[in-house]
């Protein structure tokens, strides 16, 4: 079980922030694809932490909290932007494509982000956080404010889109390499 | 549990992290033990799973965002510590830490020009402490860069012979604005916010400063290119107009 009891009344502030920074970061550029965005959601987040942190009255929550506050403040920060254009993928298959690890392997971070940018809106967040393994699915559910349905069929689809996006990224670069 | 529903489930099972002894999961497990080709699948999913896990953890973080996000919450005012032991006794018990100023920054308002001005006097009115303590401005706007704060600003040239007393990163709404902390020895100190014009509906379109008394404190605002500023200062419209 993913451990979500190690903040408990006793946390202090220099305490969540070292604990959480990074994975909130990852979490927000995973949403965002944008080093200063996630930086500043990762820094909202934790000021709203400060300011309001005291009205969580279950302490076991914080971690749950504050990754439901960053992706809150992620869909408030969108709602402002107008939308950019979307990749639309073609009807989904009813057979996940196979990848081989290996060739996810010969991947960079900013390649998989990127190629999760391409998948489906709803799926993302819910990608992302079951990637990042923080969470268990039923955490997830919890910060997305959605039922485990939700989150399983977000999770079988979604993984579905990246992983036939990251074939066709792999079969690019593959095809883009100079050949000896 | 059929063969598909039980791929389902297990699509969002990662050992170590999901309850195996989840009712759920718990059956389709069962399922896989009864079902080799599901068993196969599985564990092929779960090496892709793995591997696409470990692109996303490793996703770099930047260097400093932890004791940026530090930085942003040890909040008194300097000009306090400097003076006798006895105001630093009281402003110990005075400190506003910034989760004060955050909430006061956070609070519902307007995201206008007029309560962002207002945000930011209320914000140099109480006690506070810049990120940066130092005398040399070209640290302070270097330090605003660093951190990918506004720090393409124009002081005037009387602004310039003062010595700078530090600078902070200011969240407003998500907006970034740098505050540059001006020393004028015994008088009271310059606060000087930086803003793109852009990201603030209703910033002055003008270079010509507009002048409004906000609490105790005096506020000079003007844009200039692309930069809004405000400077704030507990001092009268007069003393202020020097600096422009």
């Amino acid at each position: 079980m993913a451990d979500n009891s190690d903040m408990d009344s006793s946390a202090n502030f220099e305490d969540l922030v070292t604990r959480y920074y990074r994975p909130l970061f990852q979490f927000a550029y995973s949403l965002t694809r944008n080093e200063t965005e996630a930086r500043d959601l990762t820094q909202q987040t934790f000021l709203i932490w400060a300011t309001k942190g005291h009205q969580l009255r279950n302490a076991s929550k914080v971690k749950t909290w504050l990754f439901s506050t960053l992706h809150h403040e992620f869909l408030k920060s969108r709602r402002r932007q107008t939308r950019f254009p979307h990749f639309e993928l073609e009807q989904m298959n009813d057979e996940l494509p196979v990848v081989l690890p290996a060739v996810i392997d010969q991947l960079d971070s900013q390649t998989v982000v990127e190629a999760l940018g391409r998948v489906d809106e709803a799926y993302q967040a819910t990608l992302a956080l079951f990637y990042l393994e923080e969470h268990s699915y039923k955490e997830i559910a919890e910060i997305l404010a959605v039922p485990i349905g939700t989150v399983e069929s977000r999770i079988a689809r979604g993984k579905a889109q990246l992983q036939k996006i990251l074939m066709n990224t792999a079969a690019d670069t593959k095809g883009k390499a100079p050949r000896g | 549990m059929d063969s598909q529903r039980a791929r389902e489930i297990l699509a969002m099972y990662r050992p170590g992290i999901d309850d195996a002894k989840d009712p759920l999961i718990s059956e389709a497990l069962a399922e896989v033990r009864r079902d080799p080709e599901l068993a196969h699948w599985l564990q092929q999913e779960q090496t892709i799973d793995a591997a696409v896990g470990r692109k996303f953890r490793q996703i770099p973080v930047p260097d400093g965002l932890e004791h940026q996000i530090l930085a942003e919450h040890k909040v008194i005012r300097p000009t306090i510590w400097r003076r006798s032991r006895a105001l630093l006794v009281a402003a110990a018990a005075a400190v506003v830490v910034l989760a004060v100023a955050g909430y006061w920054l956070r609070r519902p308002e307007p995201e206008t020009f007029d309560t962002y001005r207002q945000s930011m006097a209320g914000l140099v009115s109480g006690d506070y402490k810049m990120m940066l303590e130092t005398n040399d401005l070209n640290a302070v706007r270097q330090f605003l860069a660093a951190h990918h704060s506004p720090a393409d600003y124009v002081l005037t040239k009387s602004m310039e012979e003062l010595p700078a007393e530090g600078c902070a990163l200011v969240a407003w709404h998500g907006r970034r604005v740098s505050l540059v902390c001006l020393d004028r020895g015994q008088k009271p100190d310059l606060f000087l916010f930086v803003v793109n014009r852009s990201a603030l509906p209703g910033a002055p379109s003008s270079h010509t400063p507009d002048f409004a008394r906000i609490g105790r404190m005096t506020t000079a605002s003007w844009t200039m290119g692309d930069t809004s500023y405000v400077l704030a200062s507990q001092d009268t419209e007069d003393d202020l107009r020097k600096f422009l």
